[in-house]
């Protein structure tokens, strides 16, 4: 018992097969987990991409014309909402529709319906003023109207916190099912050492000597466990980036594996393995 | 060294121990004598830490045992060793690694190890078993693999339970001569027999317990 990672090897392997479920059920958890972690994380950059892609649309009167255009354009500038504006003439607009529409369709209608448009992409700290800015934006003479995405990017907020809300549930109940795997096992194998501890606590052994190799022996389960996700993550974002795989979906290939997974991953097996034996160990009495 | 002041013991409501007052000095070799169930095993046992005194107060060296924390016990465990009447041996190991366990949990390192338990093996006639799984040996042996773990560390007390219990008269013999020769090192032993005849004309104290009561 005096090395404990030999010794924990040892009762790892002299239960082969209750450790491999027990390890490749922690797998399964933590694979999971990082799927569920790393889609909020996904989730969390194209939300706040949405927001800074987020554009307020003014659409302007047929007969303004084009020295009233860049002079509106220009003081829009000057009233710092914006981060960046965009001129979209009717003309551009037309051949934007065509990529998108049957031109044979828009060649019915035999004039083209689209008004010129500016795109005012708003500063982030302006955004809660938004409605205001609407409002005064749609009293100027130049201006037909304005959209603005609102309800699209709010109904995606909520939809956000939901599903944060629900993945952080999701990830609570996996973690505390890998404690509870860890802690069974651990707790099994010190049961069947129960003798030999007795004996160890006879000749003075203090609870640190005795904890050691079952401390080991989860920290090797929680490491081994997530080592298997990694991997399994690793296997699934090379199919995910694969050229062939996926290509009739190419925003597949814009999902992240953020780089932190690679070090956060096992270390958190490591540390959740350590402190699921440490509660299944309890105090080592001696009387 | 050992010191029991108005000592009680009780298991439910029935007093194992009652009003023990005991002063063993440094270096004494000492029997704890009485029938079976008169709470010899008991006594050992509260000077061992593995029980608690529900009344009174025991000293062992420095450690008082009435205040002991349960972190503190392993090391009034280095301070006092005990040779079980079951042995409590590793039957699945070798003898040297039995009698190295007490020496690799205190921490010392590989090279002294093997050297001590070598020598200590040869103190008890057991150096040529050094190799030997525990399980093949008989009952004198084990006892001797006991007794050679309970020395190794020179400790400054060993209890010892019954160790003549199992054994032929011979063997008993050998064995008590093996106790002699640790307390002539300066060791004090305590031990709990109710055979009288390891203590019959003994030099030693003989203290008597009778229903949880002591006398000398």
């Amino acid at each position: 018992m005096n090395n404990p990672v030999s010794y924990a090897i040892k009762s790892l392997w002299g239960n082969k097969w209750s450790s491999l479920i027990a390890m490749v059920s922690i797998g399964v958890c933590f694979f999971i987990i990082t799927i569920i972690a790393i889609g909020l994380y996904n989730l969390n950059v194209f939300t706040k991409n949405l927001s800074n892609k987020a554009a307020l649309v003014i659409s302007l009167k047929n007969n303004t014309s084009q020295k009233d255009t860049f002079q509106f354009i220009e003081d829009l500038n000057k009233k710092d909402i914006f981060s960046k504006i965009k001129f979209i003439s009717k003309e551009e607009a037309l051949k934007e529709m065509k990529d998108l529409v049957e031109p044979s369709l828009i060649e019915l209608i035999g004039f083209n319906p689209l008004p010129d448009t500016i795109e005012g992409f708003i500063k982030d700290e302006k955004l809660n003023k938004l409605e205001e800015i609407t409002k005064e934006l749609k009293n100027h003479p130049y201006v037909e109207d304005v959209y603005y995405p609102s309800k699209i990017i709010y109904a995606l907020k909520t939809l956000k916190i939901t599903i944060w809300n629900s993945g952080i549930l999701v990830l609570s109940l996996l973690s505390i099912s890998i404690l509870f795997i860890v802690y069974a096992t651990v707790k099994n194998h010190y049961w069947q050492k129960e003798e030999e501890i007795e004996i160890l606590k006879l000749l003075g052994a203090t609870p640190s000597y005795i904890r050691y190799p079952f401390l080991t022996e989860g920290a090797l389960l929680g490491f081994g466990g997530s080592f298997l996700a990694l991997l399994l993550i690793i296997f699934l974002f090379f199919i995910l980036y694969s050229k062939e795989t996926f290509s009739y979906i190419p925003a597949i290939k814009n999902i992240i594996l953020p780089f932190e997974v690679f070090y956060l991953l096992p270390f958190g097996g490591l540390l959740l393995g350590v402190f699921s034996a440490f509660i299944a160990l309890g105090k080592i009495k001696y009387q | 060294m050992i010191e029991f002041s108005g000592v009680y013991k009780y298991y439910d409501s029935l007093a194992v121990l009652q009003n023990i007052n005991l002063k063993i000095e440094k270096g004494e070799f000492v029997f704890i004598t009485g029938p079976s169930g008169a709470g010899k095993t008991t006594l050992l046992r509260l000077i061992f830490g593995s029980e608690k005194a529900d009344e009174g107060e025991i000293k062992v060296g420095d450690f008082v045992l009435s205040k002991i924390k349960q972190s503190k016990i392993p090391y009034l465990r280095r301070f006092v060793t005990f040779v079980f009447q079951d042995f409590k041996l590793r039957q699945d190991l070798t003898v040297y690694d039995n009698v190295a366990l007490p020496l690799l949990i205190s921490g010392q390192k590989e090279r002294d190890i093997k050297q001590k338990v070598y020598d200590t093996l040869k103190n008890v006639n057991l150096r040529h078993r050094a190799d030997y799984i525990v399980r093949t040996l008989s009952g004198g042996e084990q006892q001797r693999v006991a007794i050679a773990r309970a020395i190794i560390t020179n400790p400054r007390v060993i209890l010892a339970d019954e160790p003549t219990g199992n054994l032929d008269p011979d063997t008993a013999n050998d064995v008590m001569n093996l106790f002699k020769s640790v307390n002539a090192l300066g060791c004090t032993l305590i031990i709990a027999t109710h055979n009288p005849e390891i203590f019959r004309n003994t030099p030693y104290r003989v203290f008597h317990l009778k229903e949880g009561k002591i006398s000398q």
